[in-house]
């Protein structure tokens, strides 16, 4: 059985699956058709393309109650379910306030907004504002300055369609992953184990890999958030603060320090949106169809600041290296 | 083609009921196929359905449902998994293994037909037959018997629409960059260059081996018209076009370069298009390598336009005379020349308040215009589509012929009676 690997570019980062199967030319075909889903999710939900469905949504549903595709409603239903899970530290109108902080692009420059401009910015916040009609398919912000970014979730969603997909497909055994962070293990890996997913440490960048943590996908997903990837450091203060792309949206504060957060769940949807609200929240429980944990890095090491790494969750020799 | 009689552009006109009964009296008979087909004179949007949920029909069907006088009532296909997924995408539509259930339905005004190629003649000549108007997909069919079939039963459908897919004749840029040609912006059109890049097998995933062999269809070159012919036949169409003329013969080169799975098709292909003025149109297309993905060139003595992902630059020759409205068009650095940008309703989106050098926020694909440019004539027609029966069987015979040289790796004459309908 030779695995049929196929990478490719979406979303800003780096898309990869692999497929064991018996016939390499079908699990080719497969592979296709998954990558083609996360192009179509890619193109509706881009933040920045013009044309896309949600630049549309964001541009006229402060007007009226905006028609949306069934998919689209599926997903903004899905946001609405995980922005009540999480208390509302998981919140896809989070937007006005990453590009207050600087956090919008990847070249940006960040700087660290006012107490008075942050208390201003958690008032733009609120996907309470969001009203959805399933019926009639229509998104409608009840407040004019929502802005709907979909950037948190996207990724785990598109990595859900796509292994549908597979399913469909017959494909029983297959790793799928978006830029490392969100990732899906279907089935068994070459050696006949549960795909095992490293999570590196990312404040140790030269020389080999230093794993935090290996957790073993049993048919799972699992999302990472961290501090590093998107972040900036602010020099102004007497102590450097490294800021990260994730804003608390009952603070308005973007996430500093050295931490991180790991979820693991049947759905990669729900494993971004836990991984976000982990890493922001400090005082989240997270349910028992979701293990999740929050860490933090000390003197002492990684540290855990919300629930606890699973015990199964260990570094293993056969861990798997997705970088 | 005659005018086309009772259109609902011709009752609106009249602007009364009174106008209709008068006609009725005066004893010109409706047909009954007609009277199925024709709009039902309300502002409600016209209930149609998709044959077809491959990717292709996907597409469609998602298009439909972004254009405000279509109403997607029903998606049709045989396969139980494709039924599965159009449950998914358009929940509000029913779901149906059976075409005849779609043309049995009175409720049904016009389908849209997006299976494989050799599956359109029988599904085209029920439909028109049943009296529903019918858009299909390009290349009508994979022979020059079952294209022109279907082309002369689209003809003579006077009461209903016929569309071909062809979708550059309905796309906003290329008809601009078409206008702007024929007003003599590039010169003398001398040649065109055309390709389509992408690094795929082209092969669809099935559970099942059965259905994964009628999945792929496209890989079976007696059933396929392979790249040139399924893909290629929009750009050379365009290329036609932009010329003025039909092909008269095509030399076609390829091979199975890096697929070798079992397909009989070419995955790499070239071809030389050759047209009675002497231009010749080369076009090339492979799934090996994605470089470059597609485009289109049309080269000029004063002028050079280049279209692809439906935007164009023109490249002018330093002795161009000076375009007045260039000094304030938009410009762009491609490597050592310099393009001017042409954009397609610029003047529009001036006055919309939107900047036409930005991407635009309305921007809609190929297909989107093409099935406007249906639901429009389904609203003030019928009247002859811009892709209409003729025009596709012309491009469906160059297709053909265009995979029978590449096949064979050998020079192919169109002759004229080829083209006769």
């Amino acid at each position: 059985m030779h695995p049929v690997r196929l990478a490719f570019n979406a979303m800003a980062t780096r898309f990869e699956i692999v497929i064991l199967d018996v016939d390499p030319v079908h699990a080719r075909a497969a592979a296709e058709e998954a990558k083609r889903e996360i192009l179509r999710v890619e193109s509706q939900c881009s933040f920045y393309a013009a044309a896309s469905e949600l630049s549309r949504i964001n541009r006229e549903a402060s007007q009226r109650p905006v028609r949306c595709t069934a998919g689209m409603m599926r997903l903004l239903q899905e946001c609405a379910r995980l922005h009540k899970e999480t208390n509302r530290y998981f919140d896809p109108t989070i937007a006005p306030a990453l590009a207050r902080w600087g956090l919008r692009k990847q070249s940006a420059s960040g700087r660290v907004p006012s107490a008075e401009e942050r208390r201003t910015l958690v008032e733009t916040i609120g996907f309470d504002a969001v009203e959805l009609d399933a019926s009639a398919r229509t998104v409608y912000f009840a407040r004019h300055d929502r802005q709907l970014d979909l950037g948190g979730i996207a990724k785990g969603w598109a990595l859900d369609e796509a292994r549908l997909i597979l399913e469909e497909s017959g494909i029983g055994r297959a790793l799928l992953h978006g830029g490392t962070s969100t990732a899906i293990g279907m089935g068994r890996d070459p050696s006949g184990n549960h795909w095992k997913i490293g999570v590196e440490d990312p404040y140790i960048v030269s020389g080999e890999p230093s794993w935090i943590m290996g957790i073993s996908l049993q048919d799972q997903a699992l999302s990472v958030s961290g501090v590093r990837g998107k972040w900036f450091r602010d020099d102004s203060g007497e102590t450097q603060i490294e800021y990260g792309h994730v804003v608390d949206p009952l603070t308005g504060m973007a996430v500093s320090g050295k931490r991180l957060s790991v979820a693991v769940s049947d759905s990669a949807t729900t494993c971004d949106a836990w991984s976000t609200a982990l890493l922001t929240s400090s005082a989240l429980s997270v349910p028992s169809h979701i293990a999740g944990t929050a860490l933090q890095k000390t003197d002492l090491g990684w540290t855990a600041t919300i629930g606890a790494p699973d015990p199964d969750w260990q570094v293993a020799a056969e861990i798997l290296p997705l970088h | 083609m005659a005018p086309k009689r009772f259109s609902r552009r011709n009752f609106l006109k009249a602007g009364s009921l009174g106008t209709l009964a008068g006609v009725l009296a005066a004893g010109e008979r409706l047909p009954a196929e007609a009277a199925a087909a024709r709009a039902p004179f309300t502002d409600d949007p016209f209930p149609c359905a998709v044959i077809g949920f491959g990717e292709w029909g996907r597409e469609i069907a998602a298009a439909i449902e972004d254009i405000e006088e279509l109403h997607l009532t029903t998606i049709c296909d045989n396969f139980p998994l494709m039924l599965r997924r159009a449950q998914r995408a358009h929940p509000q539509a029913a779901r149906v293994a059976d075409y005849r259930e779609v043309l049995d339905d009175p409720a049904i005004v016009a389908v849209f037909i997006a299976t494989a190629t050799h599956e359109h003649k029988d599904l085209v000549l029920d439909a028109l037959q049943a009296g529903k108007h019918v858009y299909c997909e390009a290349p009508l069919a994979n022979n020059i018997e079952d294209a022109r079939t279907i082309a002369q039963a689209g003809l003579a459908a006077q009461d209903q629409i016929f569309q071909a897919g062809m979708l550059y004749r309905t796309e906003p840029q290329y008809r601009s960059v078409y206008g702007f040609v024929r007003s003599g912006a590039i010169g003398r059109p001398a040649m065109t260059r055309s390709q389509w890049h992408q690094k795929t097998s082209w092969r669809r995933s099935s559970s099942s081996a059965e259905r994964a062999r009628s999945l792929n269809w496209r890989l079976d070159k007696d059933l396929s018209l392979g790249l040139i012919g399924e893909i290629g036949i929009q750009q050379i169409d365009y290329s036609s076009w932009i010329i003025g003329a039909r092909p008269k013969a095509v030399t076609g080169f390829g091979g199975i370069m890096f697929w070798d799975d079992g397909r009989t098709v070419k995955d790499t292909i070239q071809a030389m298009i050759e047209y009675p003025g002497g231009e010749n149109a080369m076009y090339d297309a492979s799934l090996v390598s994605g470089f470059d993905a597609s485009y289109d060139l049309l080269f000029g003595n004063d002028a050079t336009i280049i279209l692809r992902d439906e935007k164009a630059w023109m490249f002018k020759e330093v002795d161009a005379p000076m375009l007045g409205w260039e000094v304030y068009a938009r410009k762009d650095k491609f490597y050592k020349e310099t393009g001017i940008a042409l954009l397609a309703n610029a003047t529009k989106l001036d006055a919309l308040g939107q900047d036409p050098t930005e991407d635009d926020p309305n921007a809609k694909p190929p297909i989107w215009h093409a099935l406007k440019a249906f639901a429009d004539n389904l609203t003030y027609g019928p009247f002859p589509a811009i892709a209409d029966a003729r025009l596709g069987f012309e491009s469906t015979v160059v297709a053909i012929k265009a995979n029978e040289a590449v096949q064979e790796g050998k020079r192919v004459e169109i002759s004229d009676d080829l083209y006769e309908l």
